[in-house]
């Protein structure tokens, strides 16, 4: 039979054409079958071909249109040593995407740890930047610094404030400041309603320059005038615009209306733009405040505190108006006198000028700073697992990575492939720790304590994500770069034999001193992150533990807020009706009221001129904060008696004046006999006693309490009964509820709401807590340090215990002949085991000790944060070293068993 | 050869249907389909084998059928075509089409295919 194919190529190639062979084939097919139908039919041989050739003939015409669709499946290209750079990356990465789908069990542990790891530094990355790096949102915001003062070095009773004297001082034509404003704190006050209905809001009392201090004009109207706020000026306030939309609907005539405050009208003159909020976020009004001067119209001293704040002129250091503002202060009226009330001391006035910024955020910055820096030990961490996964990985791949060698891969070829592998993973980790920390920022505001400043500024922006992609970046580097590394000590025929692990092989050696140099890194880590946490831990134990002085559990406290047009007398007559009630309630134990309670320490200071305790004949003035109680608020807070006894019923307005005082009181001003001892009622700021003229007596002594969350001051304090005081000195006089019960204090807030609506219904109980709730939300601050970093600390420890875990069981498995040979000549078990212990507490030591000693170092840092424990605690740092040996060994034990069960038969005939 | 277009394009679609309906009983290679077609039009519609490939590779092409190579035991290596899905709707239509062609030229001519 004639070769069909060459006849049909041919007669294809007279027509200029060149048959794919699939339609060669085809045709061939064709011939032949013809060719034999032409046989079976018994056509001649010599007609048989001619017919088949004419089919030819006849293809050969039609060979235009027989081109064919590519049909073979296109032949496998060799990989090429020299490919363009972006296709050879593209088909890296192609072929990582394989790999990591056949096993994508390492795929997702490496992506979950690289995200926790990316989520934990970039969310902390946008509080540090919200919070620490923002501008604030004022123009120019920069030159704006806060002013305080000191006087002999001791800061004002309210922390961050100057007084009158000082202010009027530097604010007539200053040199070196262009504007001078001052605030005072927020207040809550009750607005009416155009419906009628009484809400409460946030207002804040404001001089007319702080608005050009801070560079703002309003939306609508106009901001306060100068002479505005003084006495005899009509009320006046500027609304925030969240009360323009809220109550006025947006209205644009809403300047010029009246908004009833306290009873008190009051024309709003302006709305504030939106993004306006002075000193805080909860403000929603403010009304004038004009800063009094330094006597009063009686000739006596006036001494008034409150926040201030300056626009520095351009060019002019914080130093310059530093100087400028304590030479001005100390060149002022001498204000020693109220001074002393108000600081506790009459030396010298220092004034510090900080920029506003810092001084909003000074409370936060080192707790932020030392998170920001766990958050990168704990992506240290995180990369450092992953580099040590690699490396395994990469000797598992050794075989695979010597014949793609063999096959002429160049080593920057592997390499390359390595590195792409690690990039997948790292962008993939970067991505879930993006989106992870987008969420986290979100649910931010409602983890964060409510004064933790500037977390309107929290927010996820470019330079997050900027942050996450480096992060991502630098993760997927040294991640590849470790096994590329590693590929050094690649030798071909090592890894090529059928024997390439027993005798041990160079890269594995090289990958398994690394690991261990990674996981003491790890452990170093760990050591580090644990003494932080476990020092934050313990101050905040501390802070809760303390003893305050007072009981707070079981205790109800709330504000019931009068209207400023409510006289003291009145006043007083709805809250002992509310005490009566209270009384008779079942399940109450005590209630009673005050001027104030502990974490709520406000105003109350009082000056008394009286004998020095050490010499009769020395006068000193006597500064303490004055609390006026009723007479059940020591059983009710249950404060401890030291001496004497508490207030009662019968220190009523006709009997002669007496207080109890505290501990500090009786130490810094008391002779050796306390009790029964007289304070003159000598007081430059004058007394607030119905009885002025008698002595007061000291009736009792009680043990110091604790007013602020994380502060004890060692503050004297003197407590008066309600009936001695003279209500004209109690205007603003605003009474906390104290209710002690036996139960579950929480069971009786409705009862307590119900009495205070029918007992004084035009007021809405306010800030209704349990004691217990005050002091955990003081507490607030520390324990998230303590809690993020614990998280931290615990995750770090994890990822190292994996890491131990992972380079043991490596070790393990590559020593696996070695074992079996010594388990044949006749090491015991526990030899084996001690093979394995060996390695890892080798390794665990050295990680211990560098840890510990860069914790050592670390830790100063903590300082300002930590309360009751020092930042070199002796048992935190045995605790730790002790944890991280516990987290080792248990580490060992699966790869120990592993050594101790080989079978030595098996072992020996491992690869 | 002397065709008028009217010609190529109705032998062209003939020979389609054609192929598209004998592939629709089972798959079948080059040879069988351009002998059956002989066989079964009794040698009315001489079907140039020359015209046979490029159709089956145009019907490839678009779909309409699909080719693969079988070997059997004792038997020569060949390339067998079956029907696609598409290329069943589409015999269904051509099916249509001819059925009302024929059906119009009955009326109009008294022309009736078998």
């Amino acid at each position: 039979m004639p070769d069909w194919r060459r006849r049909i190529r041919e007669s294809f190639a007279s027509s200029g054409h060149d048959p794919d062979i699939d339609v060669v084939e085809e045709l061939n097919a064709h011939a032949e079958a013809a060719h034999e139908q032409a046989h079976t039919e018994g056509v001649p041989e010599d007609d048989a071909i001619a017919l088949v050739e004419r089919l030819v003939l006849g293809w050969s015409r039609d060979a235009a249109y027989l081109g064919h669709p590519d049909r073979r499946p296109p032949a496998p290209v060799p990989p090429s040593t020299d490919t363009g750079l972006l296709s050879g990356v593209a088909h890296d990465l192609g072929y990582a995407v394989r790999l990591h789908c056949r096993r994508p069990a390492f795929a997702i542990v490496a992506i979950v740890t690289l995200t926790l790891g990316v989520a934990a530094v970039t969310t902390i990355w946008s509080v540090v930047h919200g919070v620490l790096l923002q501008p604030l949102p004022w123009p120019e915001a920069d030159r704006i610094v806060r002013i305080t003062e000191t006087r002999a070095g001791r800061s004002a009773r309210v922390r961050g404030t100057m007084m009158n004297g000082s202010y009027h001082a530097w604010a007539e034509q200053p040199q070196t400041i262009e504007m001078l404003g001052g605030w005072m704190r927020p207040t809550q006050w009750t607005m009416t309603t155009r419906g009628g209905e009484p809400v409460r809001i946030t207002v804040v009392q404001i001089t007319s320059t702080a608005f050009s201090v801070l560079g703002v004009q309003p939306l609508l109207g106009r901001t306060f005038r100068e002479d505005e706020g003084g006495p005899g000026q009509p009320a006046v306030a500027l609304i925030s615009y969240g009360v323009w939309q809220e109550h006025y609907g947006g209205s644009a005539d809403v300047v010029g209306n009246v908004l009833q405050v306290d009873g008190t009208p009051h024309t709003i003159v302006g709305v504030m733009d939106r993004g306006v909020a002075f000193p805080d976020r909860t403000v929603q009004a403010w009304t004038p405040f004009r800063i009094p001067g330094t006597v009063a119209a009686n000739g006596a001293q006036v001494g008034v505190i409150f926040q201030a704040m300056a626009r520095l002129r351009p060019g002019v250091e914080v130093k310059q108006a530093e100087a400028e503002a304590t030479t001005r202060a100390r060149s002022g009226p001498d204000a020693s006198a109220v001074a002393l009330a108000m600081f506790g001391a009459k030396g010298p006035v220092d004034v510090q000028v900080t920029p506003l910024k810092d001084s909003i955020v000074a409370d936060v910055r080192p707790a932020l700073l030392v998170l920001l820096a766990s958050g990168g030990l704990l992506f240290a961490a995180a990369i450092a697992n992953l580099a040590s996964l690699q490396l395994a990985r990469a000797t598992a791949r050794r075989r695979e990575l010597a014949i793609r060698s063999a096959l002429g891969a160049g080593r920057r070829r592997l390499a390359r492939q390595l590195l792409a592998d690690s990039i997948l993973l790292s962008l993939c980790g970067g991505i879930g720790g993006s989106i992870l920390a987008c969420t986290l920022c979100r649910l931010l505001p409602a983890w964060l304590p409510g004064d933790f400043p500037r977390q309107e500024a929290i927010a996820v922006d470019g330079s997050t994500l900027w942050l996450a992609l480096a992060l991502a970046a630098v993760a997927g580097l040294l991640c590849g770069a470790a096994p590329a590394w590693s590929l050094r000590q690649l030798k071909l025929t090592e890894a090529l034999a059928e024997d390439g692990g027993a005798a041990g092989s160079s890269m594995r050696q090289s990958v398994a001193r690394s690991r261990a140099t990674i996981v003491a890194g790890q452990i170093a880590t760990s050591c580090v992150m644990l003494v932080g946490a476990i020092l934050l831990s313990r101050s905040f134990v501390s802070l809760a533990r303390i003893d305050r002085g007072y009981d707070a559990a079981g205790v109800i406290t709330a504000q019931l807020p009068f209207s400023l047009t409510d006289s003291f007398e009145s006043r007083r007559r709805d809250v002992d009706a509310l005490m009566v009630r209270l009384h008779r309630r079942p399940g109450v134990i005590q209630a009673a009221y005050s001027t104030s309670l502990p974490l709520l320490s406000v105003g109350g200071s009082v000056v008394y001129r009286m004998p020095s305790p050490s010499d009769a004949g020395v006068e000193i003035d006597a500064q303490a904060l004055q609390r006026i109680v009723s007479a059940g608020y020591f059983s009710a807070m249950r404060l401890r008696v030291v001496g004497g006894r508490v207030l009662n019923e019968n220190d009523g307005p006709s009997s002669p004046p007496v207080v109890v005082v505290n501990r500090s009181f009786a130490a810094k001003y008391l002779g050796p006999h306390p009790i029964g001892a007289y304070i003159p009622q000598k007081s430059p700021a004058g007394s607030r006693f119905l009885d002025v003229n008698t002595p007061i007596e000291v009736v009792g002594i009680v043990e110091d309490t604790w007013q602020d969350g994380i502060e004890f001051s060692g503050q004297p304090e003197m407590f008066s009964a309600f009936a001695q005081i003279d209500g004209t000195t109690m205007r603003a006089f605003q009474p906390f509820l104290i209710v002690r019960t036996a139960n579950d204090p929480t069971s009786h807030l409705a009862d307590l709401r119900r009495l205070v609506k029918e007992e004084v219904p035009t007021s809405p109980l306010e800030s209704v807590m349990t004691m217990d709730e005050r002091l955990a939300n003081s507490l607030a601050r520390p324990r998230l340090y303590a809690t993020v970093l614990t998280m931290f600390a615990g995750f770090t420890v994890l990822l190292t215990a994996i890491g131990l875990f992972g380079m043991l069981a490596y070790t393990v498995a590559m020593r696996t002949r070695e074992i079996g040979v010594r388990t044949a000549i006749g090491a015991q078990t526990r030899d084996v085991v001690w093979l394995v212990l060996r390695q890892a507490l080798a390794v665990a030591a050295s990680g211990i000790a560098i840890g510990l000693v860069v914790a050592w170092i670390a830790s100063r840092y903590l300082g300002t944060v930590l309360y009751g424990v020092t930042p070199h605690d002796a048992l935190t740092f045995a605790t730790v070293a002790a944890i991280v040996l516990l987290v080792a060994l248990a580490a060992c034990v699966v790869p120990a068993r592993r050594a101790a069960r080989l079978s030595p038969l098996i072992a020996l005939r491992h690869t | 050869m002397g065709t008028t277009p009217l010609e190529r394009e109705l032998k062209r679609g003939s020979t389609e249907v054609l192929i598209l309906a004998l592939l629709d009983e089972r798959e079948r290679h080059g040879y069988d389909i351009s002998k059956l077609i002989d066989e079964r039009s009794g040698g009315t519609i001489t079907f140039h084998t020359a015209s046979l490939y490029p159709t089956l590779y145009r019907l490839e092409e678009k779909g309409l059928i699909a080719g693969r190579w079988v070997e059997k035991a004792g038997q020569r290596r060949r390339r067998y075509y079956k029907v696609t899905s598409t290329g069943r709707q589409m015999l269904r239509k051509q099916r249509g089409i001819w059925e009302t062609f024929f059906a119009a030229l009955n009326r109009v001519a008294g022309i009736s295919h078998a």
